[in-house]
């Protein structure tokens, strides 16, 4: 039975072609499109005939280039999976930088809480104010874009955590990743973003599918293994990403996100 | 003829103060009896009318404190929604000066009772702010550990505040029959579950409210000695009123006894003053209508007026933008501007049928 899918996303739609290239097989009866395209290219498209059209050249472009198409024919699928686009713990650590909630081991160590630089939050404000800031990301806005052209199921796999190399050398821009790591934190600050993420995916009409538990580390991290060798997003797909890089993931975990997305259409009831 | 009239300013006469003078500017309704300066620390708590004070002073480069500022990465409607920013410390709307009085209290000596902690479906609220956490909190012992952050850190803030402006809002309330603890809005409004023997109507009197403006000063003192404290009386009406009385006359009397209150208290207090904000709002001599078509809510044109006359007589105008903040201006096209302030006695409003 044929279960046909367009893949939309941005960079991190490249581990999953990646995948697909490299072992088709492993599907069997699954029949991908993969449209991915830079920046916020993927909300400059309109709604025409059933189809996804692009609304300027830049987007037409991507589209020709890296998906081989003009535009996507909506009602030629079984599903949408919007991929990456910006949804990542991220979010979280940015709101982590400078407040902590209840159940984080560190909030409970602490004696004076009033004195600390990292204010009090509740569970619930720091949740709402992940959700707030992920609802104004590519993913969120793609998807309400996409479900007002098609009632079909649409799903939204989690951007890669960024890559266990930092723990062998730190980075400034994930200062907040090293503090919940040292402090204990990493599991709450996790599944208070997989909450976050889940909500406001659902408020859009699709449904969230976590990262890949076998290629995380310390609950923040995606694990070496399925970072190194990464593919940059071009048309051949044979552009290594920089060996700096720490946010793509590649054809390894482009398979187990592929897995998840065969296994989650699968149910019954899927978004 | 000699007569004490002779030689008075022109502010003393309706002629020359209110006929035939700039009702735009009103010069010399609001002489300051202090010094607000850029370099002059503020702290802001009362009714919903009072955000616009903090808010106009930023606007105008003031410093207003913040005891618990929100995450620097939380939107600002979200922040608004869990009562951040709204007043220099996260307590919620402060309508009665025994509420006042009475936070004052618990922040210099007390700490959170777990007495005070509402519980409905599974959800724990702060009594004395339940609209801060709108899903309410997990536990009982998670809004004791709230409560008593917010505590400390309003504690911490005050200590730093060379200016506390209040603004009276409502002078009814509902006390906790077996402590004298007062309620920013009714048990089971917002969280709580209202007992007709636990729970009593209180409308303060004059006298009242003018012992509670002394405690509170006192009490301030304590934080800084030299702290001054500016009071004002919200324009707003009632939501409801439970005195069995019309809302209007129930507004009436409540915001005549506020300032007549308000009045004596700064008439014969060092180091207080009174800014007339209520005045310029509700008399027919200010011009208007001021409210919007729901005769509750202030146009933000009448909020403008308002502070660019507090900001004028301090000094602060000049270099001040002319407009308000970008999230005033966008409230502008919505069609109720209610949303723009957080007003927890709104809610009252659900029950008028």
């Amino acid at each position: 039975m044929s279960l046909r899918v367009c893949f939309f996303g941005n960079s991190h739609i490249a581990a999953l072609r990646e995948a697909w290239r490299d072992d088709a097989a492993r599907w069997p009866g699954l029949e991908p499109s993969f449209v991915g395209a830079h920046k916020d290219l993927l909300l400059k498209t309109v709604h025409r005939n059933g189809r996804l059209v692009p609304s300027g050249n830049a987007t037409a472009d991507a589209f020709r280039r890296l998906g081989g198409v003009e535009d996507v024919d909506l009602g030629a699928f079984d599903a949408f999976v919007v991929t990456g686009c910006l949804i990542s713990v991220a979010t979280a650590a940015n709101t982590y930088r400078d407040c902590r909630w209840v159940g984080l081991p560190s909030l409970e160590a602490k004696h004076d809480l009033a004195a600390g630089p990292e204010r009090l939050l509740s569970y619930a404000a720091a949740r709402a104010s992940m959700q707030a800031a992920m609802a104004t990301r590519l993913g969120p806005k793609f998807v309400t874009h996409l479900r007002a052209m098609t009632d079909k199921p649409i799903l939204l796999t989690s951007q890669p955590r960024v890559s266990a190399a930092i723990k062998a050398k730190r980075r400034s821009v994930t200062r907040a990743h090293h503090t919940a790591l040292s402090n204990g934190d990493a599991e709450g600050l996790s599944a208070i973003f997989e909450d976050a993420a889940a909500r406001v995916i659902a408020e859009c009409g699709a449904r969230f599918v976590p990262q890949p538990a076998p290629t995380i580390e310390d609950h923040i991290l995606t694990a070496l293994p399925y970072m190194n060798g990464a593919k940059r997003l071009t048309a051949r797909g044979n552009l290594p990403q920089p060996k700096d890089d720490i946010m793509h993931a590649n054809a390894a975990y482009g398979a187990l996100v592929i897995d998840q997305v065969v296994s989650t259409l699968g149910d019954k009831g899927s978004a | 003829m000699s007569h004490p009239y002779v030689g008075m300013p022109p502010e003393a006469f309706w002629k020359t103060a209110v006929a035939e003078t700039d009702r735009e500017a009103f010069p010399g309704l609001y002489r300051p009896a202090f010094a607000i300066t850029h370099d002059t620390t503020v702290a802001t708590a009362g009714s919903c009318f009072a955000q616009h004070i903090g808010r106009y002073l930023r606007i105008a480069g003031c410093t207003v404190l913040d005891a618990e500022p929100p995450p620097r990465s939380m939107p600002e409607p979200v922040a608004q929604r869990y009562g951040y920013s709204l007043f220099s410390g996260r307590y919620g709307n402060v309508y009665t000066a025994r509420q006042m009085r009475q936070l004052l209290e618990e922040v210099a000596d007390g700490s959170a009772e777990h007495r005070f902690v509402w519980e409905n479906d599974g959800r724990y609220r702060d009594a004395f702010r339940p609209t801060v956490e709108p899903e309410g909190l997990d536990s009982a012992e998670e809004v004791i550990l709230h409560r008593n952050y917010h505590l400390e850190r309003t504690s911490r803030m005050l200590q730093q505040a060379d200016v506390f402006v209040f603004t009276l809002g409502l002078t009814e309330a509902w006390e906790d029959r077996e402590t004298g603890r007062v309620f920013p809005i009714c048990p089971g409004v917002a969280g709580g579950t209202f007992d007709p023997d636990q729970h009593v109507f209180r409308n303060f009197t004059h006298a009242e409210i003018l012992a509670d403006l002394y405690a509170i000063q006192a009490q301030l003192r304590r934080f800084n000695p030299e702290m001054k404290l500016l009071v004002t009386v919200s324009p707003v009406p009632l939501t409801a009123t439970a005195t069995g009385q019309h809302v209007l006359e129930a507004t009436s009397w409540s915001k005549a006894t506020l300032r007549a209150a308000a009045g004596e208290f700064v008439a014969q207090s060092k180091d207080a003053a009174y800014f007339p904000s209520y005045e310029i709002v509700t008399h027919p001599a200010s011009g208007g209508p001021w409210f919007e078509p729901n005769l509750r809510s202030v146009k933000i044109e009448a909020v403008e007026k308002v502070m660019a006359i507090f900001l004028e007589a301090h000094g602060l105008l000049d270099g001040a933008p002319a407009e308000p903040s970008q999230s005033t201006e966008q409230n502008e096209d919505d069609s109720d501007s209610e949303d723009d302030l957080i007003c927890d006695d709104l809610l009252l409003q659900a029950f008028a049928g």
